[in-house]
């Protein structure tokens, strides 16, 4: 455009009769002052609406997980409104509110308290919270947290643990706090009465060792941290079990570790306790008369053995009746017989008794026989520690079966019989090293070394602190203060 | 406004230092492991050790959230410094320049609040207010630097936007009072002796000429300068005006070329009253997105902390 610039005056000329403009409505101002008037007064009455009857899940961060989905028309089930309808909203509420909030971040309280009123009343149990010297205990949300998908909740993430166990300041405190608190009667891990656990002492400092990770400085367990031994009075030669020269077994099978560890119904090897009866007496059968195999001691009671042993002959009369003898005299012929040519073997029934019970290798006293019939005889001193009594039956200790060495986890053997990496079946001795064990007292536990093959990054297996470890401590515990603070 | 002088320095400066420390102090409190060894917060920085997942919802989160929606306040309140000119808490230009760069502060301050995530239907359709507000904001402030500069070398004799109806009305009024003295030229039986004065120069009654002008006011000239949007008309095309003025300027006599010039300053200055028209209307019309939604913001946003604090 190339017109001339106009002088002020000519400007202010064209503008003579119109200098009142700026007392007019102008009409673009108008009308984005009526736009803007419209949309908060829409946006006020659409906040009202919702208050009145709006779905709540327009606040909803996201689904409820399968557990509460029932719950996702009633946010009050857990969301208290106290803080608004707990009475008037008054100054000094607010400001007390408000200075909480950023003190202290939005509130957990109240939806904590709504769990454990919910789940007091539907599993009529309550939850104690973790060990006595927790210096911060957690919210129900932060570890089971909801809004996050439809399913099932999510899994507890290790690093909510983490953010104490890795943190040095709260585990130093926790440590001081533990060495101040009597810990007799606190069992974090009860089991049943007639379960033997190989309990050991709570180490001073409890479990306050600081750690990012289970391959990551997890520290190792405590009985392969500390010098323990199994203290049973067995004798058990696990090694020995895998010899070459062990017979079969019913069927042609070979001596394997799942012979006598059993698992039960839920794949636990600790409520199968391996019995005389039911695994060692296959092989064990404590014969004493090459010539009738069918004649075996008792096993459980040295007195009922020594009673055996006296009455000797009225057992080999009752065996001559299960062979089929009838006759009074066929039958003491039998026992006549057979008494005999146990005396070429022993000097005296005395000698016969010492040898029953102290004989130490009952494999010796009959060379040349097959194996299978030199392991099943006599010898209690093979496998316990006899004690001679004078005037009376020898002593055996009964011997103690654990059935959990490590009460502060838990683990799933039915999970661990495959090779995550190889696909082929996992051998027992690769974690436990039977076949490497003379001695009774070996703790044939694995190390946190042989776990982590698996259970780390590099192994790629799954290596959350839950997979063996639990929060939450009996609901036993509750009364002695265990909950939430 | 330009922003791109030193009154913006310290502005820019202040956006980039504020977003620098509330990026360490997320990082710090939220992925202390990220942060390269030296750079660790001190203590008095760190918040209290949170349960909260939501970042939102931590002490540090709210405070972020907090300092936002007070920059959101503050930058309502520009309309009503805009309206109290004569308030003396600063000047309208200082008020305008901390609006553009507090709100661009709010960027990172909402990012680093929402802890990058949509959250509920109720956050993320604050999300998308907030990006309708900034977005038409940051339009507009690209516009408040561009069209000034088109508006100083395109239109030298700016007129005061209120004033444009008058003064096109007035160069309408002078069309018809020009076509109206043609008129009365014709009706006269002689030629009227010339008298100085600002009518148009009737000194030469040429009839063929006053014909011809009249025709093309009527026809062309005062249509084009009566209606409101004169970018319909052939005439508010430069090129087609400059060739019809020269077609005009053969067809009458010499003596009546003045007039035709005149004509031709009126169209020339219609042209641009309706081009000022136009860019006053780009300069201003994104605040008809920037405002509403901007207060819609506001009104939401507060209802998103009262219910989040005292509610859920």
């Amino acid at each position: 455009m190339d017109s001339p610039r106009k002088t002020q005056k000519e400007i202010s000329g064209q503008y003579q009769g119109n200098l009142g403009y700026f007392s007019r409505i102008h009409l673009g101002r108008s009308a984005r002052f009526l736009v803007c008037f419209f949309a908060a007064a829409a946006g006020l009455a659409a906040i009202i609406a919702f208050s009145r009857r709006g779905d709540e899940r327009f606040f909803n961060p996201g689904p409820l997980s399968a557990s509460h989905a029932a719950l996702v028309h009633t946010c009050a089930s857990c969301h208290d409104k106290i803080t608004l309808t707990g009475g008037k909203l008054t100054r000094n509420k607010f400001q007390d509110v408000l200075s909480d909030r950023f003190h202290q971040g939005i509130a957990f309280d109240p939806i904590d308290k709504n769990c454990e009123a919910c789940h007091l009343e539907r599993d009529k149990r309550s939850f104690a919270f973790h060990e006595p010297n927790v210096v911060q205990n957690r919210s129900c949300s932060v570890c089971h947290q909801e809004h996050r998908g439809p399913g099932p909740m999510k899994i507890v993430a290790s690093s909510q643990c983490a953010s104490c166990h890795d943190n040095p300041a709260i585990m130093q405190a926790s440590a001081q706090k533990g060495m101040q608190l009597n810990w007799a009667g606190f069992q974090r891990h009860p089991h049943p009465p007639q379960q033997i656990v190989f309990d050991l002492p709570r180490p001073a400092r409890g479990f306050t060792q600081v750690f990012p990770a289970f391959w990551d400085g997890h520290p190792e367990f405590q009985l392969k941290r500390e010098p323990v031994l199994d203290r049973d009075v067995l004798k058990f030669n696990h090694e020995r079990h895998f010899a070459a020269d062990i017979p079969p077994l019913t069927g042609g099978r070979k001596l394997e570790c799942s012979y006598c560890h059993k698992p039960d119904s839920e794949g636990r090897y600790n409520n199968q306790r391996i019995t005389f009866a039911a695994q060692c007496q296959t092989c064990h059968s404590l014969q004493i008369d090459v010539q009738n195999p069918e004649l075996t001691l008792p096993h459980g009671d040295t007195v009922a053995v020594r009673g055996f042993l006296r009455h000797l002959d009225s057992h080999y009369a009752d065996l001559a009746v299960k062979k089929g003898l009838r006759q009074p005299n066929d039958i003491k012929n039998f026992v006549t017989t057979q008494m005999l040519r146990l005396r070429e073997r022993v000097l005296s029934g005395e000698d016969f008794e010492h040898q029953v019970f102290f004989v130490a290798d009952p494999y010796k006293p009959q060379p040349g026989m097959e194996p299978r019939a030199r392991a099943s005889f006599y010898g209690c001193a093979l496998c316990h520690q006899v004690e001679s009594r004078a005037n009376d039956a020898p002593f055996i200790a009964k011997p103690i079966f654990v059935d959990r060495w490590m009460p502060q986890a838990r683990f799933d053997h039915a999970k661990h019989q495959v090779d995550p990496n190889t696909l082929q079946p996992l051998d027992c001795n690769f974690c436990h090293h039977a076949r490497q064990s003379r001695l009774t007292s070996d703790v044939l536990m694995p190390g946190i070394a042989s776990c982590i093959t698996c259970h780390s990054p590099a192994g790629k297996v799954v290596a959350e602190c839950r997979t063996c470890h639990s929060y939450h401590a009996p609901a036993s515990l509750a009364q002695m203060g265990l909950s939430r603070p | 406004m330009r922003i791109f002088n030193r009154t913006h320095i310290p502005w820019f400066l202040l956006v980039v230092l504020a977003t620098i420390a509330a990026t360490w102090i997320y990082i710090g409190n939220f992925f202390p492991g990220r942060l390269p060894p030296g750079l660790s917060l001190p203590p008095a920085l760190v918040q209290k050790v949170s349960q909260h997942r939501s970042i939102g919802g931590t002490p540090v989160g709210l405070i972020f959230g907090s300092v936002a929606f007070a920059i959101f306040i503050f930058g309502g309140l520009l309309s009503l410094r805009k309206r109290v000119v004569l308030w003396r808490i600063g000047s309208v230009q200082s008020w305008l320049r901390a609006h553009i760069w507090l709100t661009l502060l709010t960027i990172p301050l909402v990012l680093l609040h929402s802890g990058f995530r949509l959250g509920a239907p109720m956050t993320t359709l604050l999300m998308a207010l907030y990006g309708v507000v900034m977005v038409s904001g940051i339009y507009g402030l690209i516009l408040q630097h561009q069209v000034p500069l088109i508006m100083k070398e395109r239109l030298p004799n700016e007129t005061v936007y209120e004033q444009i109806p008058h003064v096109r009305s007035q160069l309408a009024l002078a069309a018809e009072r020009m076509c109206d003295s043609f008129k009365a030229n014709a009706a006269l039986p002689v030629a009227r002796p010339v008298e100085p004065s600002n009518e148009p120069d009737l000194a030469v009654n040429d009839p063929e000429s006053e014909a011809a002008l009249i025709a093309f006011l009527k026809d062309q000239v005062m249509p084009y300068l009566r209606t409101r949007r004169g970018h319909r008309f052939k005439l508010g095309n430069t090129s087609y005006s400059n060739d019809t003025f020269r077609f005009v300027k053969l067809r009458v006599a010499n003596a009546y070329h003045r007039q035709v010039e005149e004509i031709e300053s009126w169209c020339d200055q219609r042209r641009m009253l309706d081009l000022e028209t136009r860019l006053h209307y780009w300069l201003h019309s994104w605040l008809f997105v920037h405002v509403p939604f901007s207060f819609l913001l506001l009104l939401l946003t507060a209802w998103h902390a009262f219910v989040t604090l005292f509610y859920y």
